[in-house]
């Protein structure tokens, strides 16, 4: 008997061993793909980030009025952030490749089916991401504009539109990866409608004699607490 | 410099050369273009009589018949001085409402004249703008006399104002200039100007002109140019001139102060920016020469409500902590948290804490953490502070103390300039 529980466990170290002989040249091929892949990304992060720099990309984008995407990147710089977007982009492809050497069968279905979800992901990211963006440039622009016509519930709005519009990236995202379905539309529609509501109440209780006034006389501009006419510069 | 129109060309050639060239920039100026082009025409035939001028009328696209108004002014004074009108400027610049308050490509106008100054060999520029109401016929004159015939090479003019008028060049541009580049130059924002054409070859050859210069800011751009450039500057008292709107909408300075406001300050931070390299060696400051008489204001009702201007100030306290705070130290944050706090009766901005918030929203603007329009949008309820501290102040004062209180914050600005050269060379190591 205790000859052949040594052979059971003989057979079964030497398929456990032998399958990890067999995942080895795999394994060891994924440490080589990622160390191939960390110093191309590297690499091409600081190829994109010299030749962005030396374009002076940063302050094109911010003449030509892109100024939200420099304060949402790192360091305020839209160049390192495009620069390391590129640099994951390198070092997810080295781990896809990685992968693929382990199990070859496996991870090409895989593959497969991550490259054709993967187009939905990074939409999804993007909208979220420029959802990002446009909510904090929106929510700065409406809070500082707001508080130069003296509207008291200047935050209430801004933090309204702030979050009606990350709401609506959200929302987009989730439709466009299928996740939710109905649940997702509905609860969206609850969450917006709801957000759209209490501002409308916020605004019609809170500054209700401030709205009365701007519709019968532009009071926005009556309102400055100077006499119209005068000359500042 | 791209052609001029061929009719311009030929009929500069047929003139020749020149000695005085007043330049006219409009844009929708029905209202006053014809005062304006009838006061230069006397002007320089009174003063320079035995002078060769030329007018140069340059039209930014009206919408109204501002240049149909000026031919026909033009031609009712008879022909001399020649008045060359470009009905649409040389390179074509599009109309973009930049900011609403200068009107659509100035710049490029003044470019235009500076053109034509330089192709006639003229010795003396002027630049008077339709914008700020009909100038009297010897103003004009007395703006180029002091490079004609002082070889001077750049004149501002000094137009006698109210004590609440010019806020703007009282608070910020006055004290920010004088502060910077060592010279005292009462009305840096005046919109008119002389130049020589030594000055002027200088101006075509820096080639602003496809920049935010082109559109706004000429006015800031050619001072800062004069001061920065070891020019022979001065002023001259030129009594009133108040801006008058035109038929499509008010003047320049008269605008709103949430239009007016961010535009000065962005042109005047600009400057401050592209001139980095020279005022940081400038200390102290020294009077420029002025001619003519300093009239005292007539006296006038203050236009501003201070009770409204401390709410406008208190809301911006309690909304924009967070954008304020890309620019300001925590100490400016925390003493205007303590002013916010404070009575109407007892409210006073230190010339110290807003030479400072000047100062580090300058920097700010250099550093472009935050979006630029946002920067000088939020700006806005510091200024009513000021308004507010300024307007209690001077409200018992004749105009000579009111003087003399500027006098105190231009020192201030002085005073306070180390501050701002520590911050923009070390603005991560420096914290006051």
């Amino acid at each position: 008997m205790w000859t052949q529980v040594g052979q059971s466990l003989n057979e079964s170290a030497s398929r456990v061993l032998a399958g990890l002989a067999s995942i080895l040249p795999g394994a060891a091929a994924l440490v080589l793909a990622m160390i191939v892949a960390v110093l191309i990304a590297v690499s091409v992060r600081w190829l994109i980030w010299r030749v962005l720099r030396a374009m002076r990309f940063d302050d094109r984008l911010e003449t030509l009025g892109f100024s939200p995407v420099a304060e949402w990147s790192p360091a305020k710089s839209p160049s390192l952030l495009v620069a390391r977007f590129a640099y994951w982009v390198v070092i997810l492809l080295g781990l896809l490749i990685g992968l693929a050497a382990i199990d070859a069968n496996q991870m090409s279905a895989m593959m497969g089916r991550v490259l054709f979800y993967l187009p939905n992901v990074f939409v999804a990211v993007i909208l979220v991401l420029l959802g990002g963006v446009l909510a904090r440039f929106l929510a700065r622009t409406v809070l500082i504009g707001a508080v130069n016509m003296q509207i008291q519930s200047a935050r209430l709005l801004s933090a309204g539109v702030k979050w009606m519009i990350l709401v609506l990236a959200v929302a987009m995202a989730l439709d466009h990866l299928s996740i939710g379905g109905d649940v997702l539309k509905l609860a969206f529609a609850i969450l917006f409608g709801g957000i759209v509501f209490a501002m409308a109440l916020a605004v019609g209780l809170g500054s209700k004699e401030m709205v009365s006034r701007t519709w019968e006389h532009q009071a926005d501009r009556r309102e400055s607490p100077v006499i119209a006419g005068t000359d500042h510069v | 410099m791209d052609a001029l129109p061929q009719e311009i060309e030929r009929r500069l050639s047929r003139i020749g050369t020149a000695d005085i060239v007043i330049g006219i920039p409009t844009f929708n100026n029905a209202a006053t273009i014809a005062d304006v082009i009838g006061a230069a025409q006397s002007g320089l035939h009174t003063s320079f009589a035995a002078a060769r001028s030329v007018i140069v009328h340059v039209d930014g696209g009206s919408h109204n018949p501002t240049a149909e108004l000026a031919s026909n002014a033009a031609s009712a004074n008879g022909s001399e001085p020649h008045v060359l009108q470009l009905t649409q400027l040389p390179d074509g610049v599009t109309q973009r409402a930049v900011a609403r308050y200068v009107k659509p490509a100035k710049g490029m106008a003044c470019r235009a004249v500076f053109e034509v100054a330089r192709r006639l060999r003229a010795k003396a520029c002027g630049i008077v703008d339709a914008d700020a109401g009909s100038p009297d016929a010897d103003a004009i004159a007395q703006l180029v006399k002091p490079i004609v015939q002082e070889s001077y090479d750049f004149v501002l003019p000094v137009y006698r104002r109210g004590t609440y008028s010019g806020t703007i060049t009282s608070a910020i541009a006055y004290p920010l200039t004088r502060a910077l580049f060592g010279k005292r130059v009462r009305q840096p924002l005046a919109g008119d100007f002389a130049c020589s054409i030594r000055l002027l070859d200088r101006f075509l050859a820096l080639d602003p002109w496809r920049g935010e210069v082109a559109r706004v800011g000429i006015d800031v751009w050619v001072a800062v140019q004069a001061l920065t450039a070891n020019a022979r500057l001065c002023q001259v008292h030129l009594g009133d001139r108040s801006p008058s709107g035109s038929s499509d909408g008010p003047a320049a300075g008269s605008l709103d102060m949430r239009d007016a406001l961010p535009s000065v300050l962005a042109s005047l931070f600009a400057s401050v920016e592209r001139t980095e390299a020279v005022w940081q060696k400038v200390r102290g400051s020294d009077p420029v020469d002025a001619f003519g008489a300093a009239a005292a204001p007539a006296p006038e009702f203050s236009p501003f409500d201070v009770r409204h201007c401390l709410e406008a100030f208190r809301l911006g306290v309690a909304n924009l902590h967070e954008i304020w705070s890309v620019a300001l130290p925590p100490t400016s944050l925390h003493a205007l948290r303590k002013l916010s706090r404070a009575t109407d009766d007892q409210f006073s901005l230190p010339d110290e804490l807003w030479a400072r918030i000047v100062y580090d929203f300058a920097l700010a603007f250099h550093q472009r953490h935050i979006g630029r329009e946002h920067l000088l949008s939020a700006f806005t309820p510091l200024f009513w502070a000021w308004i507010a501290s300024y307007v209690q102040q001077v409200a018992d004062m004749d105009s000579e103390q009111v003087e003399e209180r500027l006098e105190a914050l231009c020192a201030q600005f002085e005073a306070e300039k180390p501050y701002l050269i520590s911050r923009w060379r070390w603005p991560d190591r420096f914290t006051p």
